[in-house]
């Protein structure tokens, strides 16, 4: 499954700024821990050095164990005075009657999470122990760790939806200009639109545009190559079969039929050379400038060249006289001669042809023959297949009918069979109307 | 009949000029426009069989403009363009029919008379003329439904004396009919011709009109 670029971006910033806030929290966290151990420490020392000038002067000789009594209260610092045989000598009222377990030598010491700090007389007869409550420390980091921790609850959906929207919004023109080319057919050379493209698609745009220019250029090169082609090689074949109906008044038995033969070869040589040459410029996109074309007006062009035959009428019928459909006008004109060619080509003997166009610019040319086997049907619109192999033909005319109807959005159907007693071939081009 | 082939091919204007005399038509051909309008200016023609694409110019071009001129003969265009929109140019420039090269000649005789009968206001190709019948596409002539055998250029001067029951028509008219502008005009040719078919149809039906020129009378009296 390919990966969205929007839904990309979208995970990779939530997840950068939910990583960054996070390990913005820890840093401070370590900042507001060194400092609040700083400063706990330094009034632990302090609270200390102060307390001992005080017990020294006020104990007696005696030396018995005195009790500061003092009203109730939460009490954050709590110290004892503690001889040098761990006898305990003046404690506050936070204190506890026992003597602190702490090593007597002066330093800090943390114990089951409570924090001492033991400050000695300088003749070390008499230690000064401070603690902490216990987990004072922990819990004001902890706290302080809360009320920053706390607006990302908010913070991290709403940052979450402020990416979604901006990335949505920088997306938009990727969107469309994706939307527009993949909305064309493989023969759309058109121009994109450059004039909506922000500053970074532009150069992408511009290319895709230059590159359309250039194959566009080598198709009707393609396209003028074919077409001119196909006017110089027939000339001089119209010269060389004219000149063998002249001979053919002048001949008679062998010759005659040696100069029909040769006649019909050219003919066949230059009908096989129209097809490859139309084939080409189908491929190379006839159909490339859709505009509207009157069906009915290139149906009776085409028409015409073929009243003067001798084998089969063609009827031409028409639901009106003008039908517009989206094509290329001499493209639509290679569909119907193409047709036209292989309705007269296969149709019964003296069996007439229709050619019927209706309103909602659908063709069809309908002629008498032995009905086309379904399993032949796929093979007959394939380059060089033929249904009938006797009857002599180039076998891509149906191929060309099936490229340019896709080059003009329209679909190419065939019907067989579709007359009375399994017979006939219909082939129907419904074009895009206009 | 007097047709003018203008097209730069030579071996292909020869074989159709060839093959149209022989159907009774006369043919001059020209091988460039400008020899086309020279022909043009010298001669009358009953049509013109013309290529698209010709060394000095573009024949639909020649074409709109001789129908400016007020040209009104058939014309018909010859193309190697097979493409529709070519077919449709001729077509908007005045001609009156086209053929896609190579084509049967058989074709281009079959599409000039249809023409040529369309401007003669003859929709089928039998017209009455008195006595007799005129089969134009066959280019026969018949009388009681026989065919009276006649050669190209006898054929040629009945079509243009039967174009108009009972009309006078010049004897110029009938030199240029018979007559291509490459070919030796003998003084009493046309009446050599014009004897010829008298002798086959009844010389009642061919009348002279002293100083003016002849007169086809289809519905004479038969002498015997």
């Amino acid at each position: 499954m390919k990966t969205s670029i929007g839904k990309q971006l979208f995970v990779n910033l939530v997840l950068m700024l939910l990583v960054l806030w996070l390990g913005v929290i820890f840093a401070v966290a370590w900042v507001i821990r060194y400092e609040t151990n700083e400063v706990f420490d330094s009034s632990l020392q302090e609270t200390a050095q102060r307390i001992l000038p005080l017990a020294v002067m006020q104990l007696s000789p005696d030396r018995n164990e005195i009790f500061l009594e003092h009203s109730e209260h939460d009490e954050y610092l709590s110290y004892q005075v503690i001889g040098a045989k761990g006898e305990l000598l003046i404690r506050s009222g936070g204190a506890p009657k026992a003597a602190y377990r702490v090593p007597l030598a002066k330093g800090f010491y943390n114990i089951n999470n409570q924090v001492f700090y033991v400050e000695p007389s300088s003749d070390k007869r008499m230690f000064v122990v401070i603690a902490e409550s216990p987990g004072h420390r922990t819990s004001t980091l902890k706290d302080a760790l809360m009320y920053l921790g706390l607006p990302l609850i908010v913070l991290i959906p709403f940052t979450g939806l402020v990416v979604w929207w901006s990335v949505r919004n920088a997306q938009r023109s990727i969107t469309k200009l994706g939307r527009e080319l993949s909305s064309r057919n493989s023969y759309d050379l058109h121009p994109l639109s450059t004039v909506d493209l922000p500053k970074e698609l532009l150069a992408l745009g511009e290319s895709i545009n230059s590159l359309m220019l250039r194959l566009k250029h080598a198709l009707e090169s393609e396209r003028n190559f074919a077409t001119n082609s196909a006017h110089e090689l027939r000339t001089p074949i119209a010269a060389a079969m004219a000149q063998i109906d002249v001979l053919k008044d002048d001949l008679a038995g062998e010759h005659l039929r040696r100069a029909q033969d040769a006649k019909k070869m050219l003919s066949r040589l230059e009908s096989m050379t129209v097809k490859l040459l139309q084939l080409a410029r189908a491929e190379a996109g006839v159909a490339l400038n859709l505009e509207p074309v009157n069906l009915v007006t290139v149906a009776n062009v085409v028409f015409q060249e073929y009243k003067f035959n001798d084998v089969h009428a063609i009827r031409l019928v028409s639901d009106s006289k003008d039908v517009y459909v989206l094509g290329d006008i001499d493209a639509i004109g290679i569909v119907v001669q193409n047709l036209l060619e292989n309705a007269y080509k296969y149709a019964t003997q003296d069996a007439e042809i229709f050619l019927k166009i209706d309103a909602g610019g659908t063709l069809e040319i309908v002629n008498d023959c032995v009905a086309v086997p379904v399993e032949m049907l796929g093979a007959i619109r394939q380059r060089f297949g033929r249904a009938d192999q006797s009857k002599s033909g180039s076998g891509i005319g149906l191929a060309i009918v099936d490229t340019i109807v896709a080059q003009c959005h329209g679909k190419f159907e065939i019907e067989t069979p579709c007359l009375p007693n399994n017979r006939g071939f219909k082939a129907i081009v419904r074009f895009k109307k206009v | 009949m007097k047709l003018l082939v203008v097209e730069d091919q030579p071996s292909l204007l020869d074989a159709v000029g060839i093959y149209l005399k022989r159907h009774g038509f006369v043919v001059d051909g020209a091988l460039n426009l400008e020899l086309a309008r020279s022909y043009l200016r010298t001669s009358g023609y009953d049509g013109i069989l013309l290529d698209m694409a010709l060394p000095d110019g573009n024949g639909l071009d020649f074409l709109k403009e001789l129908r400016k001129g007020g040209l009104k003969i058939p014309v018909i265009v010859m193309t190697a363009r097979d493409q529709i929109s070519d077919r449709i140019q001729g077509l908007e420039a005045g001609a009156d029919d086209y053929v896609v090269k190579p084509f049967d000649l058989n074709e281009v005789l079959a599409r000039f008379n249809a023409v040529l009968r369309r401007y003669q206001g003859a929709a089928t190709p039998l017209v009455n003329v008195g006595v007799f019948e005129i089969d134009k596409s066959g280019q026969r002539l018949l009388r009681n439904g026989l065919e009276i055998v006649l050669t190209g250029k006898e054929w040629a001067l009945v079509e243009r004396l039967t174009r108009q029951q009972h009309a006078i028509v010049p004897k110029e008219d009938l030199e240029q009919a018979l007559f291509s502008i490459d070919s030796d005009i003998l003084s009493n040719s046309l009446e050599v011709h014009v004897s010829r078919i008298r002798k086959k149809i009844g010389k009642q039906h061919i009348q002279t009109v002293r100083g003016l020129g002849y007169r086809f009378i289809g519905d004479a009296v038969d002498e015997n």
